[in-house]
Protein backbone atom coordinates (compact mmCIF):
# COMPACT_ATOMS: atom_id res chain seq x y z
CA UNK A 1 0.00 0.00 0.00
CA UNK A 2 1.78 3.16 -1.29
CA UNK A 3 1.07 6.29 1.00
CA UNK A 4 2.92 8.39 -1.27
CA UNK A 5 2.33 11.82 -2.47
CA UNK A 6 3.39 12.68 -5.72
CA UNK A 7 4.36 15.97 -6.97
CA UNK A 8 4.78 16.30 -10.88
CA UNK A 9 7.42 19.02 -12.08
CA UNK A 10 8.42 19.44 -15.85
CA UNK A 11 10.52 22.38 -16.46
CA UNK A 12 13.80 23.11 -15.34
CA UNK A 13 15.45 26.82 -15.03
CA UNK A 14 13.48 27.92 -18.75
CA UNK A 15 10.87 28.83 -16.05
CA UNK A 16 12.11 28.90 -12.53
CA UNK A 17 8.52 29.39 -11.28
CA UNK A 18 7.31 25.85 -12.44
CA UNK A 19 10.23 24.40 -11.70
CA UNK A 20 10.23 25.32 -8.00
CA UNK A 21 6.34 25.45 -6.78
CA UNK A 22 6.25 21.58 -6.89
CA UNK A 23 9.37 21.26 -4.61
CA UNK A 24 7.45 23.99 -2.74
CA UNK A 25 4.44 21.93 -2.11
CA UNK A 26 6.21 18.14 -2.05
CA UNK A 27 8.57 19.95 1.20
CA UNK A 28 5.11 21.13 2.66
CA UNK A 29 3.87 17.32 2.47
CA UNK A 30 7.46 16.63 3.79
CA UNK A 31 7.27 18.53 6.78
CA UNK A 32 4.13 17.27 7.36
CA UNK A 33 5.25 13.52 8.09
CA UNK A 34 4.10 12.50 4.32
CA UNK A 35 6.34 10.49 2.35
CA UNK A 36 6.75 13.17 -0.66
CA UNK A 37 8.41 12.84 -3.92
CA UNK A 38 8.80 15.21 -6.84
CA UNK A 39 8.27 13.20 -10.25
CA UNK A 40 10.64 15.22 -12.59
CA UNK A 41 10.10 14.61 -16.51
CA UNK A 42 10.97 16.55 -19.39
CA UNK A 43 13.02 19.60 -18.34
CA UNK A 44 13.00 19.07 -14.69
CA UNK A 45 14.89 15.92 -15.05
CA UNK A 46 17.81 18.70 -15.05
CA UNK A 47 16.78 19.54 -11.71
CA UNK A 48 17.86 16.15 -9.90
CA UNK A 49 21.54 16.58 -11.47
CA UNK A 50 24.82 17.74 -9.43
CA UNK A 51 24.47 21.76 -9.69
CA UNK A 52 21.01 21.93 -11.41
CA UNK A 53 18.96 23.82 -8.54
CA UNK A 54 22.00 26.27 -8.67
CA UNK A 55 20.81 29.71 -9.49
CA UNK A 56 17.17 29.04 -9.77
CA UNK A 57 15.05 31.15 -7.98
CA UNK A 58 11.67 32.67 -8.84
CA UNK A 59 10.19 35.83 -8.42
CA UNK A 60 8.15 35.56 -4.57
CA UNK A 61 9.50 31.20 -3.56
CA UNK A 62 12.46 30.36 -1.91
CA UNK A 63 16.34 29.27 -4.09
CA UNK A 64 15.22 26.14 -5.13
CA UNK A 65 18.97 24.79 -4.22
CA UNK A 66 18.02 25.19 -1.15
CA UNK A 67 14.01 23.37 -1.20
CA UNK A 68 16.00 20.75 -2.77
CA UNK A 69 18.35 20.22 -0.02
CA UNK A 70 15.48 20.69 2.90
CA UNK A 71 12.90 18.28 0.98
CA UNK A 72 15.54 15.40 0.70
CA UNK A 73 16.93 16.12 4.34
CA UNK A 74 13.27 15.13 5.25
CA UNK A 75 12.96 12.36 4.09
CA UNK A 76 11.61 13.14 0.15
CA UNK A 77 12.41 11.75 -2.70
CA UNK A 78 13.28 12.57 -6.34
CA UNK A 79 12.64 10.86 -9.48
CA UNK A 80 13.59 11.46 -12.88
CA UNK A 81 11.68 10.10 -15.87
CA UNK A 82 14.25 7.73 -17.39
CA UNK A 83 13.09 8.42 -20.97
CA UNK A 84 13.66 12.53 -20.61
CA UNK A 85 17.06 11.91 -18.53
CA UNK A 86 18.37 9.35 -21.90
CA UNK A 87 18.17 11.69 -24.34
CA UNK A 88 19.68 14.42 -22.45
CA UNK A 89 22.82 12.26 -21.18
CA UNK A 90 21.84 12.22 -17.78
CA UNK A 91 22.87 9.31 -15.94
CA UNK A 92 23.34 7.49 -12.46
CA UNK A 93 26.74 9.27 -12.43
CA UNK A 94 25.28 12.60 -12.24
CA UNK A 95 22.64 12.50 -9.88
CA UNK A 96 22.40 14.73 -6.99
CA UNK A 97 21.98 13.69 -3.35
CA UNK A 98 18.46 11.95 -3.31
CA UNK A 99 17.18 11.70 -6.94
CA UNK A 100 16.73 8.61 -8.84
CA UNK A 101 16.48 7.88 -12.66
CA UNK A 102 13.23 5.28 -12.53
CA UNK A 103 10.53 4.35 -15.69
CA UNK A 104 7.17 4.99 -15.85
CA UNK A 105 6.34 1.29 -14.31
CA UNK A 106 7.69 2.34 -11.61
CA UNK A 107 5.05 5.25 -10.90
CA UNK A 108 2.20 4.21 -12.46
CA UNK A 109 2.66 0.78 -9.73
CA UNK A 110 3.23 3.42 -6.76
CA UNK A 111 -0.80 4.93 -8.33
CA UNK A 112 -1.60 1.29 -8.56
CA UNK A 113 -0.86 0.83 -4.96
CA UNK A 114 -2.60 4.09 -3.67
CA UNK A 115 -0.33 6.95 -4.35
CA UNK A 116 -1.85 9.99 -4.71
CA UNK A 117 -0.53 12.58 -7.22
CA UNK A 118 -0.77 16.44 -8.26
CA UNK A 119 0.22 19.03 -10.01
CA UNK A 120 1.10 22.30 -8.74
CA UNK A 121 2.32 23.74 -12.01
CA UNK B 1 14.09 -28.50 -12.68
CA UNK B 2 13.37 -23.96 -13.22
CA UNK B 3 15.27 -23.10 -16.08
CA UNK B 4 16.64 -19.51 -16.69
CA UNK B 5 15.91 -18.03 -20.03
CA UNK B 6 18.13 -14.67 -20.96
CA UNK B 7 16.94 -11.76 -22.90
CA UNK B 8 19.84 -8.77 -23.82
CA UNK B 9 17.53 -5.92 -23.74
CA UNK B 10 20.04 -4.56 -25.56
CA UNK B 11 19.90 -0.43 -25.55
CA UNK B 12 16.07 -0.71 -24.99
CA UNK B 13 14.81 1.12 -22.18
CA UNK B 14 11.18 2.40 -20.85
CA UNK B 15 10.43 5.24 -23.85
CA UNK B 16 11.60 2.71 -26.13
CA UNK B 17 9.68 -0.52 -25.77
CA UNK B 18 11.29 -2.41 -22.93
CA UNK B 19 8.05 -2.37 -21.36
CA UNK B 20 6.06 -4.26 -23.76
CA UNK B 21 9.29 -6.84 -25.07
CA UNK B 22 9.73 -7.68 -21.05
CA UNK B 23 5.92 -9.01 -21.38
CA UNK B 24 6.16 -10.45 -24.42
CA UNK B 25 8.93 -12.67 -23.17
CA UNK B 26 7.88 -13.56 -19.88
CA UNK B 27 4.56 -14.88 -21.46
CA UNK B 28 7.03 -16.70 -23.73
CA UNK B 29 8.70 -18.76 -20.97
CA UNK B 30 6.80 -21.65 -18.88
CA UNK B 31 5.24 -21.00 -15.77
CA UNK B 32 7.92 -21.29 -12.53
CA UNK B 33 10.59 -20.54 -15.14
CA UNK B 34 13.32 -17.15 -14.30
CA UNK B 35 13.73 -14.89 -17.58
CA UNK B 36 17.19 -12.97 -16.76
CA UNK B 37 17.43 -9.59 -18.54
CA UNK B 38 19.78 -7.65 -19.06
CA UNK B 39 19.47 -4.41 -19.12
CA UNK B 40 21.72 -0.78 -19.90
CA UNK B 41 19.08 1.18 -19.38
CA UNK B 42 19.41 2.63 -15.88
CA UNK B 43 15.75 3.22 -15.08
CA UNK B 44 15.26 -0.44 -15.49
CA UNK B 45 16.61 -0.68 -11.84
CA UNK B 46 13.37 0.54 -10.58
CA UNK B 47 11.04 0.27 -13.63
CA UNK B 48 11.28 -3.63 -14.36
CA UNK B 49 11.12 -4.60 -10.79
CA UNK B 50 7.95 -2.25 -10.68
CA UNK B 51 6.23 -3.95 -14.12
CA UNK B 52 7.06 -7.28 -12.75
CA UNK B 53 5.28 -7.05 -9.68
CA UNK B 54 2.32 -5.54 -11.30
CA UNK B 55 1.92 -8.55 -13.92
CA UNK B 56 2.10 -10.89 -10.57
CA UNK B 57 5.28 -11.95 -11.15
CA UNK B 58 8.13 -12.73 -8.17
CA UNK B 59 11.45 -10.24 -8.37
CA UNK B 60 14.22 -12.68 -7.90
CA UNK B 61 17.60 -10.29 -7.76
CA UNK B 62 18.83 -7.16 -9.30
CA UNK B 63 22.59 -7.08 -9.82
CA UNK B 64 24.94 -5.04 -11.68
CA UNK B 65 27.45 -6.97 -14.42
CA UNK B 66 31.08 -6.20 -14.62
CA UNK B 67 30.39 -3.98 -17.56
CA UNK B 68 27.93 -1.73 -15.75
CA UNK B 69 25.04 -3.20 -17.14
CA UNK B 70 21.97 -4.56 -14.87
CA UNK B 71 20.99 -7.86 -14.55
CA UNK B 72 17.31 -8.37 -13.43
CA UNK B 73 15.77 -11.92 -12.65
CA UNK B 74 12.08 -12.34 -12.35
CA UNK B 75 10.46 -15.48 -12.22
CA UNK B 76 7.28 -16.19 -14.05
CA UNK B 77 4.57 -16.89 -11.49
CA UNK B 78 1.28 -16.87 -13.92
Amino acid sequence: MSDKILFNCTHGKEDPERATLPFVAANVAATAGQEAVVVCTVEAVWLGTQGGTEGIQANGLPALAGLYGELVGNGGQVWLCGACTKPRGITDEHLAKGATIVGAAKVVEEIVTGAKAIAFA
Amino acid sequence: MTEVHDFDAGDLGCGTGLPREFLNRIRDIPVGDVLRTVVADPASREDLPALARMLGHSVQSVESAADGRLVISVERVK
